[in-house]
C-alpha cells in the first residue's frame, strides 16, 4: 500500500474527551494525510449526532478513531450506539479503530466482540500504526 | 442342617398331609392348630419359612404375617398363604399384607415343593446379598446404621462407633418422618465434627440406611475458600481501579506530554541554527519524562503480572460453581426427557474439579434421574476419570448404546467390592447410588469399559409401573 494507492477523500473522525490528544492526532493525520477531511469531537454524544447525520454515501471511505476511557459516554457506548443504530456492520463497510490509552487484555479482547472494530491501537497515534490502518482498511 | 418349616392349618387331615409331605423332602417341621400357637411357636422352633391357612380359628394368617413382621429377626422370614377361598381379592389382600406366595386349596404336591423352591431360593440369595453388604459395611471406613421402619437401629458398622449413634437415633428417625422423599441427605453435627447424613430407603425391606460423610474438613475449606474469594474479588477490584487510574489518568497526559516533547524538540531541531536558550532546558524536560514513562511501564509489568497462588484458589473456588451449573443442566435435561432420559447426545463435558466434589456431584445427577416415573425412564451415562495432581478428570458423556438391561443387583456390590481396592471414595460413591437405585426398584449396571479399571458406564432401567 502506497500513498498513491489511497482514495482521495479520505475522511476521519476522531472522538476522544482529551483535547491535546485530539490535537495531537489530527496534528500527525495533517501532517500525512493534507487532503483528508477530519472531524473531531471531544463529546462522544456530538460525534454520534453527527455520524447519524451521514448518508450511506458519506460512510465510503470513512475512518473513525475512538478513544476508550470517557467520562459521560465511553467508547463501549459509542459502539453500543453504532450497533443499535446501523447493526453489526456500519454503512459502505466503515470502520472503528479504538485508540486507547489502555493496553489491558480485557479491553483488547472486548473490542473483538464488535464486528464494525477493525483495530485495537494504544496511544500515541504514529505513522506506523496510520500505515496499519491504512493498510487494513484499503488493502 | 435342614431347612425349618412351620405349619399353621386348623384342618387335621390337611395340616397332616402337609406334614407328610415335607418330612418326605427331609424338611423339619412343626405345626398348630391356631394362629396362637403358631405365633408362640416361632422364637423357640425358629422357623426359615411360613405355611398358613388364611382363615383360622383365633385370629387370620394375615395378622399372623404382621405379628410376625414386628418381631426381632423374622421380618423377613417368607410366608406361603393357603386357603380354599380362591377369590382374586383374597389374594390380592394377601399379598399386600405380606404374603410372599398364595396357594389355592386343593393343591398338588408339586406346586407346594414348587413355592417353596421359589422362597428358599430368595432366602439364599437375599442372604448372600446381606453378607456381602455386611462385609462392605463392615469394611467401610465411614459409619453406616441401619434403623426399620420404627425408628429401631438393626444395623451399626464398627465405624459408627465412633460417633454413638445409638444417642441420636431418636433425632435422625423424627427427620426421617418429617421429610416427604424416601431419599435425603442432612448435615449433621457431632460434637467438633460435621456429617452429612445420606439417607436411602429400600422398598423391599422398609428400612433405612444412613451412611455418615465426615464433612468436618470439607465444610471448613469451603468456608475457607468463600473467605479467600471474597478477599481477592474485593483484592481483584481494588487492582482493576489502580489499573485503570495507571493506564487511563496517569498514562494519557503522560503520552500527551511526550508527543508534544517531539514536537517542540521537533521545532527545535529545525531552527537549531538559532541556538535557542532553551533547548538545555528541553533536553533536562525530555530526560525527567523518560523517567517518568520507565515508572508507568514498570506499574504496567506490576499490574498484569499475577498471582498465581491467588487465580488458583479462585479457580477452585469457580470450579465449584461449574459443578452445581452442570449439575442443575442434567435437571433440565431430565425434566424434558419424556421418554428416555438420556442426556443431549451432541454434548460432552469435560470437568476438573476437587476429589471432595465427585460424591457429591454423582449422587445429584442420580438422585435427579429418579424423580421422573414415567416407566422407560431409562439413564444412561458414561463417565471416565483419572487422576491428574489436584484433579480427577470426569468425563460424563451419553453416546453409549445399550437397550434396557435386567442385571442382578449383586452385580454392582461387585463393582463396588472392586472398586474400593483403588479408591474408597468412589467405591463409596457407588454404594451410595446403588442404594438409591435399589430403593427405587430398577435394574442397572455398571460396566467396566476398559482395561485401566477407571472408566465405566452406567445404566438404569427404572422398572415398569405396577
Amino acid at each position: 500500500m502506497t500513498l498513491s494507492n489511497l482514495p482521495k477523500n479520505l475522511n476521519f473522525v476522531l472522538i476522544d474527551d482529551d483535547v491535546i490528544q485530539l490535537f495531537l492526532i489530527k496534528k500527525t493525520l495533517n501532517d500525512k494525510f493534507s487532503q483528508s477531511t477530519i472531524t473531531s469531537f471531544s463529546m462522544p454524544e456530538a460525534a454520534l449526532e453527527h455520524i447519524y447525520t451521514l448518508k450511506d454515501g458519506d460512510f465510503e471511505n470513512q475512518i473513525i478513531l475512538l478513544d476508550l476511557n470517557m467520562p459521560a459516554m465511553t467508547g463501549w457506548d459509542v459502539l453500543d450506539n453504532l450497533k443499535q443504530k446501523y447493526g453489526n456492520n456500519l454503512p459502505s463497510n466503515a470502520r472503528v479503530y479504538i485508540l486507547s490509552s489502555s493496553d489491558l487484555p480485557e479491553d483488547i479482547k472486548k473490542s473483538t466482540e464488535y464486528d464494525m472494530v477493525a483495530g485495537f491501537y494504544s496511544k500515541p497515534l504514529d505513522k506506523l500504526k496510520i500505515d496499519e490502518i491504512m493498510e487494513s482498511t484499503f488493502s | 442342617m435342614s431347612v425349618k418349616i412351620l405349619v399353621v392349618e386348623d384342618q387335621k387331615s390337611v395340616r397332616e398331609n402337609i406334614e407328610e409331605l415335607l418330612e418326605l423332602e427331609g424338611f423339619e417341621v412343626k405345626s398348630a392348630d391356631t394362629a396362637g400357637e403358631g405365633f408362640r411357636l416361632i422364637e423357640p422352633f425358629s422357623p426359615d419359612l411360613i405355611i398358613s391357612d388364611l382363615m383360622l380359628p383365633d385370629f387370620s394368617g394375615t395378622e399372623l404375617i404382621d405379628k410376625l413382621r414386628d418381631l426381632e429377626g423374622f421380618s423377613e422370614t417368607p410366608v406361603i398363604i393357603i386357603t380354599g377361598n380362591d377369590k382374586p381379592e383374597t389374594f390380592r389382600t394377601s399379598m399386600s399384607r405380606g404374603a410372599d406366595d398364595y396357594l389355592s386349596k386343593p393343591f398338588k404336591a408339586q406346586e407346594l415343593y414348587d413355592s417353596i423352591a421359589s422362597q428358599l431360593h430368595k432366602i439364599e440369595i437375599r442372604k448372600e446379598n446381606v453378607e456381602l453388604i455386611a462385609e462392605l459395611s463392615q469394611q467401610s471406613p465411614l459409619p453406616i446404621i441401619r434403623i426399620n421402619q420404627f425408628g429401631k437401629l438393626i444395623y451399626s458398622n464398627p465405624a459408627a462407633n465412633q460417633i454413638n449413634c445409638e444417642n441420636f437415633i431418636d433425632l435422625i428417625f423424627e427427620r426421617i418422618s418429617s421429610k416427604n422423599t424416601l431419599n435425603f441427605d442432612f448435615e449433621f453435627p457431632f460434637e467438633d465434627q460435621l456429617f452429612k447424613a445420606v439417607v436411602t430407603h429400600n422398598n423391599l425391606q422398609g428400612y433405612y440406611n444412613i451412611y455418615f460423610l465426615d464433612i468436618t474438613n470439607e465444610n471448613k475449606k469451603n468456608i475457607e475458600l468463600s473467605q479467600k474469594n471474597e478477599l481477592i474479588l474485593l483484592k481483584n477490584e481494588n487492582l482493576m481501579q489502580f489499573a485503570y487510574i495507571v493506564s487511563h489518568d496517569l498514562k494519557a497526559p503522560i503520552i500527551n506530554l511526550r508527543q508534544l516533547t517531539n514536537l517542540i524538540k521537533l521545532k527545535t531541531d529545525e531552527n537549531s541554527k538559532l541556538n535557542s536558550p532553551e533547548e538545555p532546558l528541553l533536553e533536562l524536560f525530555d530526560q525527567s519524562l523518560s523517567k517518568i514513562e520507565d515508572v508507568m511501564r514498570d506499574l504496567n509489568e506490576i499490574l498484569k503480572a499475577r498471582d498465581d497462588k491467588s487465580i488458583a484458589v479462585y479457580e477452585t473456588f469457580s470450579i465449584r460453581e461449574q459443578i452445581e451449573k452442570l449439575s442443575l443442566l442434567f435437571k433440565n435435561d431430565l425434566k424434558m426427557a419424556n421418554d428416555a432420559v438420556t442426556i443431549d447426545i451432541d454434548r460432552k463435558y469435560t470437568l476438573n474439579f476437587p476429589v471432595s466434589s465427585f460424591n457429591t456431584l454423582l449422587k445429584n445427577i442420580f438422585e435427579d434421574s429418579m424423580n421422573y416415573n414415567d416407566s422407560n425412564n431409562l439413564l444412561k451415562l458414561e463417565f471416565k476419570y483419572s487422576e491428574s495432581e489436584q484433579f480427577k478428570v470426569l468425563e460424563i458423556t451419553n453416546n453409549c448404546t445399550s437397550n434396557s438391561l435386567k442385571t442382578s443387583q449383586l452385580n454392582s456390590s461387585s463393582l463396588y467390592k472392586s472398586s474400593t481396592q483403588n479408591d474408597i471414595e468412589k467405591g463409596l460413591a457407588f454404594q451410595i447410588i446403588k442404594n438409591i437405585m435399589n430403593s427405587h426398584e430398577g435394574d442397572f449396571r455398571f460396566q467396566k469399559k476398559d482395561e485401566t479399571g477407571c472408566s465405566y458406564k452406567l445404566i438404569f432401567k427404572q422398572h415398569d409401573a405396577l
